[in-house]
């Protein structure tokens, strides 16, 4: 299918609430309803007024009724908002979520395409966390992230910490 | 340098200077056409202000002062130096730094970053930038196949993205393969061009495919342009074949196979 990708805007935060469940496999640990993210003060920092100059995000879109199915977005979690991920002040953390239904589409892939692109504008690295069991790894290492460190998880379990350099590749003269 | 038009005056800068000055800038310089002194009366006054390295977001903002459209870029030293370690960024930005003139520098670092760009030697990056060029023409791989499909789908649209991105693609793996120092994005092409050999077969597809230059034949056509895209890319497998990995050699040959029954 010829999924859309559009750049995500501010009136977009209701739906990436909603991903951010699924991004932090809130159904696997007995999370109720795509709005138990707004109360998790370890997950809630990754959405929490979106929109900010720093935010970088896309959104795919079913295309026959451009219903949205998938995001990924990253943001500067700095200072007070610092993760288990935290590389440094100019890093920002990824975040991705398809709907079930259309996971293994290759959704993801193009999300992260777009999405990579775009960071290349506003920084030199972008990191992530997943869950070492979960096979999204593959994709990350095929799009050109690497491990950097092993952490636990919010749930207890292990996730890996992976970040890819990202090489602007237009012109950056002054 | 040359006739060119019209200088801006050191008042006009030294207005524009304290407008946009503040706390968080540690200096600032004037690249572009009106530092190397061939502006024409179009062109932008292009300002880099350096922020501290943590700043975010870096992007530009614009201006109109007395007729110029103004260009205020962000920088930081760290992501100079960064960008100045990486082949594809340091054909741009070494060259743009070296014309550059200091307006602004309250701590001296803007001065110490430009000394570094002065010293700067490509030999060290040479390697880096050869596998970066193997890495570009296999990814393009994936834009030979979309043409294909979307020739054969007779997808207008795909057939320009798809002929767009192999140009661009062939255009930067040469840059990074002779290591074409870009002075100005006006001169992108021919600077590239004139590296790989100005009556080269490569410069002849890639002039025809840019539309600087025109032959007999139609070559305005989609059709004719898709051919041309293809042809290019073979151009630049040939140049680069005997540098790819196994992997990347094994890929590229593939999509060779396929220009071939394609042309």
């Amino acid at each position: 299918m010829n999924f859309i990708i559009r750049q995500a805007s501010k009136d977009d935060e209701p739906f990436l609430w909603e991903m951010l469940y699924y991004a932090a496999h809130m159904e696997e640990d007995g999370g109720v309803s795509p709005q138990a993210a707004k109360k998790n003060p370890d997950l809630l920092k990754y959405v929490k007024d979106w929109g900010r100059e720093t935010d970088i995000g896309c959104i795919a879109l079913e295309p026959d009724s451009h219903q949205p199915i998938g995001a990924a977005w990253i943001r500067l979690l700095i200072a007070n908002e610092k993760t288990t991920s935290y590389v440094d002040d100019v890093t920002p953390e990824l975040a991705i979520a398809v709907l079930p239904e259309y996971v293994g589409k290759g959704v993801g892939t193009l999300l992260l395409k777009y999405l990579l692109e775009a960071a290349k504008q506003l920084y030199p690295r972008v990191v992530l966390s997943v869950r070492a069991t979960n096979p999204a790894k593959r994709l990350y290492e095929r799009m050109g992230f690497v491990v950097t460190g092993k952490i636990a998880n919010r749930v207890g379990t292990e996730s890996l910490n992976m970040v890819i350099q990202l090489q602007a590749n237009y012109n950056v003269a002054i | 340098m040359y006739n060119s038009v019209p200088s801006i005056s050191d008042i006009f800068l030294k207005e524009l200077i304290a407008e946009i000055d503040n706390d968080t800038i540690r200096g600032i310089v004037l690249g572009g056409s009106h530092a190397r002194g061939d502006a024409t009366p179009y062109s932008d006054i292009d300002l880099a202000c350096f922020v501290p390295d943590t700043f975010r977001p870096l992007r530009k903002r614009y201006l109109y002062r007395e007729g110029h459209l103004i260009s205020i870029g962000l920088k930081t030293l760290e992501r100079v130096k960064q960008q100045i370690a990486e082949p594809y960024q340091a054909l741009w930005i070494v060259p743009s730094f070296r014309q550059a003139k200091v307006l602004l520098d309250k701590d001296g670092s803007v001065s110490e970053l430009k000394l570094m760009v002065e010293q700067f030697t490509w030999d060290p990056l040479r390697r880096e930038a050869i596998g970066y060029a193997g890495h570009i023409l296999t990814s393009d791989a994936e834009f030979v196949h979309k043409l294909s499909g979307n020739l054969w789908r007779g997808n207008p649209s795909g057939i320009v993205y798809s002929v767009q991105r192999l140009f661009d693609g062939a255009t930067m793996a040469m840059a990074l393969y002779y290591g074409v120092f870009i002075t100005t994005d006006n001169m992108y092409y021919q600077e590239i061009e004139s590296a790989v050999g100005s009556d080269s077969t490569w410069t002849q597809y890639h002039c025809l495919l840019s539309g600087v230059k025109t032959i007999g034949e139609d070559t305005s056509s989609l059709d004719a342009r898709a051919k041309l895209a293809l042809r290019l890319y073979r151009e630049t497998a040939s140049l680069l074949l005997p540098t790819l990995s196994e992997q990347r050699l094994n890929v590229v040959e593939h999509v060779l196979n396929l220009i071939e029954q394609a042309l």
